[in-house]
């Protein structure tokens, strides 16, 4: 069965570039959510195999979205998108339950490494 | 142009280019305002925190550059980032040789954002004047293989490090260890398989990691030699991060980084041990990390860590027409309490005993309370702080001065007040204005400051504060001064107060302000003022506040600068004039009284009466907004609505008064334009159109009324 993938940014074309990433190595991107409210709901709603989860976001920041999921759904693997000098943000993440982070701009070896390295 | 098509490459929509270009227009004003930042504190110690800022600022912007393939942006920010990257590895040196360099570099990154700007507006690039950016780029790249000056001053440490990691520290290096509270250091041993060398330098998973996860202070060696294909990397390293050892584990692969804690030594260090006792193999498992509490981990006192950013995780962006929509419903709502307020005293008048009536006022005493703390709150979304546009100017006077030869130092206060988002943004014009005729004709050229006995360097003082309900911005400078026997000679010459008028100084000076003073060419270095200080006034105007000027000659002019906080809301008086009825901003009224036919005199042709020592001129309302209805002849006292402010006023000649109520203020349609002396129009409680009156004009056109009878009266 293929990957099922839910994307979390606040910039449409962040996720674009991501989902593209996946479909290249055939997984589903199953949801698509622009802030941390709307990942909580839709992790519920889809329970995806993978989350990829930006920081910095209206309504919800990233950080507090995985507090929300990992409070309701202890097994979720989530990978933080990060982009440069958000060093604390990253680690407060991971803390919180964030399995490991990729680095914007994606490159797409990165991607595929993190993940098939999460979902071990 | 043809290395910038490539937008639509990955078939990105408008609105991602749109998103971009917001992203980027933030991130070169976080550039631009780091470089004055740097440039200000020459010599100091470099605030590392604002170096990883702008060097994250030009990173970002690259990134989005590369996602939308536009090669000049990416590659001018590539050279940006790249010489920001040295700074940030202790190269201070190239930040004092460069800054030059990267102000240019920002100007060039502004250029070719309009450029994405017009070609996303579907207008045609080739209308922008032709840009090269290759002698920005070039200029850039050399400084980055200019010799290594001299390392900046030595920072004693207080804990030891490795000989020969501690000497391959750089100063920004040097600098960043000398507050790591709640942080921890690494020495790391890395053996990194398959590492590139990328056009950005090594290239390999755990590098980044490193970068991202905190900062790799030294590495020995700092780059492997030239290698083609992959190769394996071996180096030590210093890392400072605020992850604990556990998290490190998680992350970074254990064949590759080997990593041990360095001893800290500070009384911090026990705590930190003794919390984290980190058994380099039970920490493993990831589940393990995850369940460590987020409380509890932290060494240190919490709060150090937090980098000092612009947008950290608690802040919001939310669309400029969302808020717009809000504060419209926000409105109805309060017009629509107003109107059911008014049917329930009027069902207390009818059913009296009715206990139900009591019930009802609680409860809509309740819900007015209830959309009071509404309309505060969302009034509050819309503020933003006024640095803003205030981050502008430091650039804007370093320029200045550049090309005027002088020297002026910008000092800027109260940067974090706050105004309605509207508000702050149509201040950008006003205040660049006065700021460069501050600078332009109050502050004097050096010589003739040393030689007046003045510092050297002239000072602009820009400052924000509020007061009530309302925002005071000045602008001040120690220079010239404006001459008010000249201003008063030039507005007799240009007919713009009568011969006979009795002005004191203060309202002579505010004579700059009126249209007509500087648009004569021949006035514009009358004292060095007034050049389109009318413009400066209207825009104020605009905003519902207003301007005023007081100078002392040799000692400089401050320009003070009211303005409301919010432009959606008023208090208003309402009165009734002609059958229809006004909205008066609560703000603007003094005070009403009513005043009999007998008490009227006239003054060269216009009607005024006495109040108290004062003559108070008036205005009948109808007869401005319908002159063409003849005035019924005024009969017994009529309410008289006393306006304008400290040293102006006027009583408006009404003919009821209705009382207080929320206005909320629609502009005026397009179809009826601009009508001097209205500034808007508002739906009352009770389903009536109101217009509100723009009482700062009025005064002025009874002046100008005023005036032209007197004139005539001359002649």
């Amino acid at each position: 069965m293929s990957i099922r993938l839910l994307i979390v940014d606040d910039a449409p074309f962040v996720r674009r570039s991501l989902s593209k990433i996946a479909e290249e190595r055939g997984w589903q991107v199953v949801g698509e959510a622009g802030n941390g409210k709307e990942a909580v709901d839709q992790y519920l709603a889809l329970k995806p195999d993978i989350v990829t989860m930006d920081i910095t976001m209206p309504e919800m920041d990233g950080i507090t979205a995985v507090k929300e999921i990992m409070g309701r759904d202890p097994a979720a693997r989530i990978i933080m998108c990060t982009a440069l000098g958000q060093q604390d943000m990253v680690v407060e993440a991971v803390r919180a339950g964030a399995r490991d982070f990729i680095v914007k701009p994606f490159k797409k070896e990165r991607v595929f490494a993190a993940i098939e390295g999460v979902l071990k | 142009m043809s290395e910038a098509e490539g937008q639509g490459s990955l078939g990105f929509e408008p609105e991602d280019i749109r998103a971009f270009l917001e992203e980027s227009w933030s991130h070169l004003e976080a550039l631009e305002s780091g470089l004055l930042e740097l440039e200000e504190a020459s010599g100091a110690p470099l605030d590392p925190g604002r170096i990883n800022e702008m060097f994250r600022a030009a990173h970002s912007i690259k990134g989005g550059a590369g996602l939308l393939g536009n090669r000049p942006i990416g590659n001018l920010t590539h050279h940006m980032e790249n010489l920001l990257g040295a700074v940030r590895a202790g190269r201070q040196d190239l930040l004092e040789a460069g800054a030059d360099a990267l102000f240019e570099g920002v100007d060039a990154l502004r250029t070719l954002l309009v450029e994405v700007q017009h070609r996303l507006e579907g207008k045609d690039p080739a209308l922008l004047p032709p840009f090269d950016i290759a002698p920005v780029v070039a200029t850039l790249s050399q400084l980055m293989e200019a010799p290594i000056a001299e390392a900046g001053v030595a920072i004693d440490l207080p804990f030891d490090l490795d000989a020969q990691l501690g000497a391959a520290l750089g100063p920004a290096a040097r600098h960043a260890l000398t507050d790591i509270e709640g942080k921890y250091l690494y020495e790391l041993d890395l053996e990194l398989v398959g590492c590139r060398r990328g056009e950005e330098g090594l290239d390999h998973p755990v590098l980044e990691k490193l970068t991202n996860l905190g900062t790799v202070l030294a590495m020995i060696p700092p780059d492997a030699g030239a290698a083609d294909g992959p190769f394996t990397f071996e180096a030590r390293a210093l890392f400072l991060t605020s992850a604990e050892p556990p998290l490190l584990q998680l992350l970074l692969p254990g064949n590759e980084v080997r990593f041990a804690v360095v001893p800290v030594d500070k009384p911090e260090a026990e705590e930190l041990e003794a919390v984290v006792p980190a058994p380099p193999v039970a920490a493993a498992s990831p589940t393990a990390a995850s369940e460590t509490p987020a409380e509890g981990t932290r060494p240190v006192a919490a709060g150090a860590a937090q980098g000092k950013g612009h947008s950290g995780p608690h802040s919001v962006r939310v669309d400029v027409e969302r808020l717009d929509l809000l504060m419209d419903v926000v409105g109805e709502l309060v017009i629509s309490n107003t109107r059911l307020n008014r049917i329930g005293s009027e069902l207390g008048r009818r059913f009296e005993r009715d206990p139900l009536v009591g019930t009802l006022n609680d409860a809509m005493a309740h819900i007015a309370r209830l959309v009071g703390d509404l309309q505060d709150n969302v009034m509050r979304v819309r503020m933003i702080p006024v640095e803003r546009v205030f981050s502008k100017f430091p650039r804007l006077i370093r320029d200045l001065a550049k090309r005027l030869e002088k020297e002026i130092r910008l000092d800027i206060f109260g940067q974090d007040t706050e105004l309605d988002k509207t508000v702050v943004e149509e201040l950008e014009d006003p205040l660049v204005h006065l700021l460069r005729n501050a600078a332009d004709h109050g502050v004097e050229v050096p010589e003739i400051r040393t030689e007046q006995g003045k510092p050297r360097i002239g000072t602009i003082t820009l400052e924000a504060h509020r007061e009530g309900s309302y925002i005071v911005i000045t602008v001040a400078d120690d220079g010239a001064g404006i001459d008010p026997a000249r201003i008063l000679a030039k507005a007799r010459t240009l007919g713009l107060v009568a011969h006979d008028s009795n002005l004191d100084e203060a309202e002579i000076l505010q004579l700059i302000f009126l249209p007509g003073f500087s648009t004569a060419a021949k006035v514009t270095d009358v004292s060095g003022r007034g050049v389109g200080m009318d413009v400066v006034s209207q825009n104020i105007r605009k905003l519902k506040g207003k301007v005023e000027v007081v100078s002392s000659v040799g000692q400089g002019t401050k320009f003070i600068v009211k303005l409301p906080l919010t432009l959606a809301i008023t208090r208003a008086l309402l009165v009734a004039s002609g059958g229809s009825v006004f909205a008066i901003p609560l703000d603007a009224v003094r005070e009403s009284i009513r005043v009999s036919p007998s008490q009227i005199r006239t003054i060269q042709r216009r009607e005024v009466i006495p109040l108290r020592d004062e003559v108070l001129p008036l205005l009948h309302l109808a007869e401005v907004f319908r002159p063409a209805e003849p005035l019924e002849p005024a009969q017994g006292l009529r309410p008289v609505v006393v306006v304008g402010g400290a040293r102006k006023q006027l009583g408006l000649v009404v003919d009821s008064i209705e009382g207080e109520q929320d206005v909320v203020i629609k502009p005026l349609g397009s179809y009826l334009g601009q009508i001097a002396g209205i500034a808007g129009a508002t739906i009352l409680g009770d389903g009536r159109v109101s217009l509100i009156l723009d009482i700062a004009t009025l005064i002025d056109e009874g002046d100008k009324k005023g005036l032209e009878l007197a004139r005539k009266t001359e002649a």
